[in-house]
């Protein structure tokens, strides 16, 4: 075995150049696909955080119906619930106020438009909330002033730190008045940076909250209820509570289950279908690309078998069998299908490298991708470099003697 | 040591063409036979049954003790080659991007019994050294003359230490005095005991030979 790999090895060194350039396909393949998966997993890590980071007790109640099974429900949903914000109602809320295990309910009404200040403009996310909202949603924190009231009419609002330097400055913000379309708004509270990772938490840095009746009166007077936040008042029980307020709702719906109840577990399962969704896209590209890559050493393996015809004689002539030839060249093509894999694992690692530096995502490459990478070569370098090894090896030495 | 017995090779094809008749030949282990013939005459055929790169149509090959089937596998030849026969070709024949000494293994990693690879390269350094090659055991054929190229061939057919050895046209790519030491070394090496054949049109190689075998139209005439 030794001796094909340093067969293997001298005839790579002696065609560098033109074997590197055969193996492009295989090195972007390769690269495509380590880059991708890694993305992937250092995505999964940061969005397991963030999601983790809401609290396990917390459940979403979002529109329109997502079905986080599969199979038979899934022909039955209606896509515009999922735009729809007329779905839960005010008695929803007080229903599910009063049902057993929940500690709150925190309905999120989004304005659209933007916030002026002076002569000063900016575009936060515009969330009209109930004055509970920060207990539910413990992602945000008070760092200045104070929040407003459960049930707060006045025209007040609490924004977020990010929204407060864009528009203020140094100066502090409150007791500051903004505009949000025409109605003047009074600051009485700063939020802190949010305890989340700078990738995905960043958006809730530049928010504005406003007391839910002056979102829907900014709304046109329109009940718009787009998500609401609901506490259980124990992890353990959340299955539990889910199942109650599924039911409740359904019953206060008329038997129409327009709503899909998340917890933070089905979340982090959606978002996981998601990149699996992703990743298989990607990887069906990257395997067009180790496709052509694989046609590219199968064309410059068969160019060597020609080429090195006289050896293959003369080897044959002094004892090589069919399985020796075979051999030899079946490792010369997986060896370089590996160095291949090995420099599209290195440039991967590049640009993981620059993508850690350049965004707050940092791709993971694990030992199970370095892995993948490695084997996904070697395959390639069996698969596509048997033919021509099996030519090789059937050549007829007195031919193959005579061949100039 | 080699026996034929009514050997006949035809080349199968369109038209058939026949190449050997009837040939009956029979050599002593340590004896040196010149083959000799015009091209065309069959003589490069008949080496390569001798050497079992090519299997006769009809009859019967004996190398030493082993019996070559007319259905012998490929894998089986290929290992008797390994072990009984050295080849020496007129174009020499070395792997290009190889040492002279790594040529000369090259036969050794193919051979089913000699795996010591540290014995082999001891052997393949007295090899060269015997044939005057002790100071180019790192040079690669393009920097050897015909003659130092022509004997690390010699070299490599010697390592796997073959009862035969085959030589077709030896010195035809040789000058005078380089072909001369090569023949030397071949009649050095029929003293060992060797049994040597050579393919030449060279009479004065014939003639220094102790048997001359004279091919013509497929046929001995002896």
């Amino acid at each position: 075995m030794n001796n094909y790999i340093k067969a293997a090895l001298l005839s790579f060194w002696n065609s560098k150049i033109r074997a590197i350039l055969n193996l492009s396909g295989v090195i972007i393949g390769v690269t495509a696909v380590t880059t991708l998966v890694s993305l992937g997993e250092g995505l999964k890590v940061e969005v397991s955080g963030l999601i983790e980071g809401f609290g396990t007790n917390v459940v979403t109640i979002a529109n329109g119906n997502i079905d986080l099974e599969g199979g038979a429900s899934a022909g039955t949903m209606n896509p515009a619930n999922f735009v729809a914000t007329d779905i839960i109602s005010l008695d929803d809320i007080s229903d599910l106020e009063a049902l057993d295990g929940i500690e709150q309910v925190a309905p999120v009404s989004l304005v659209p438009g933007k916030v002026t200040y002076a002569d000063l403009q900016s575009s936060p996310i515009i969330m009209g909330v109930t004055g509970n909202f920060l207990q539910t949603f413990e992602v945000l924190v008070l760092k200045d002033g104070k929040m407003f009231d459960k049930n707060e009419k006045d025209a007040v609002a609490v924004v977020g730190p990010k929204t407060a330097s864009a528009l203020f400055g140094d100066k502090d913000p409150l007791g500051e008045k903004i505009f949000i379309q025409d109605t003047e708004f009074t600051i009485i509270g700063l939020s802190d940076e949010p305890k989340l990772s700078d990738l995905l938490g960043s958006e809730y840095s530049n928010i504005v909250l406003i007391p839910f009746s002056q979102a829907t009166k900014l709304n046109g007077g329109e009940l718009s209820i787009s998500r609401t936040i609901v506490k259980a008042t124990d992890t353990a029980n959340v299955d539990e509570t889910k199942d109650k307020m599924k039911a409740l709702l359904i019953d206060n719906h008329g038997g129409e289950e327009d709503f899909t109840i998340l917890t933070q577990d089905d979340l982090l399962g959606l978002f996981d279908d998601f990149v699996t969704l992703a990743t298989t896209m990607v990887t069906a590209i990257a395997a067009i690309s180790l496709l052509v890559g694989g046609i590219g050493i199968m064309n410059i393996m068969l160019v060597t078998v020609t080429e090195r015809t006289r050896e293959i004689g003369i080897r044959k002539a002094v004892g090589a069998t069919k399985r020796d030839i075979m051999f030899q060249f079946l490792t010369e093509a997986v060896l370089i299908t590996m160095i291949g894999g090995l420099l599209g694992l290195l440039l991967s690692f590049a640009i993981g490298a620059v993508v850690a530096s350049q965004t707050p995502l940092t791709p993971s490459i694990t030992p199970g991708i370095m892995i993948l990478a490695l084997g996904l070569s070697t395959l390639i370098g069996v698969i596509f470099g048997l033919w021509p090894a099996m030519r090789a090896a059937s050549k007829d030495p007195i031919e193959a003697l005579r061949y100039e | 040591m080699i026996s034929l017995e009514n050997v006949e090779k035809v080349f199968i094809g369109k038209i058939n063409v026949p190449v050997l008749h009837e040939i009956n030949l029979f050599i002593k282990q340590g004896e040196m036979v010149a083959l000799k013939g015009p091209s065309g005459s069959g003589k490069s055929t008949l080496m390569n049954i001798i050497g079992l790169l090519d299997r006769p149509t009809a009859g019967t090959v004996t190398l030493g003790n082993e019996v070559i089937s007319l259905d012998m596998s490929d894998t089986k030849l290929a290992h008797l080659r390994s072990s009984k026969i050295g080849f020496v070709f007129q174009s020499f024949n070395l792997l290009p991007r190889l040492s002279a000494l790594e040529n000369v293994l090259v036969p050794a990693g193919y051979s089913p019994s000699k795996k010591n690879t540290s014995a082999n390269r001891t052997r393949a350094e007295k090899l060269l050294t015997s044939v005057g090659l002790n100071h180019r055991l790192n040079h690669k054929p393009n920097e050897l003359s015909g003659g130092e190229k022509q004997r690390v061939a010699i070299a490599r057919a010697l390592i796997n230490n073959p009862e035969l050895i085959l030589a077709d046209e030896p010195t035809g790519n040789l000058d005078s005095k380089s072909g001369a030491e090569v023949f030397d070394i071949f009649t050095d090496l029929k003293k060992e005991g060797k049994t040597i054949v050579i393919v030449t049109h060279d009479d004065h190689i014939a003639k220094s030979t102790q048997r001359i075998v004279n091919i013509r139209d497929g046929r001995i005439d002896e």
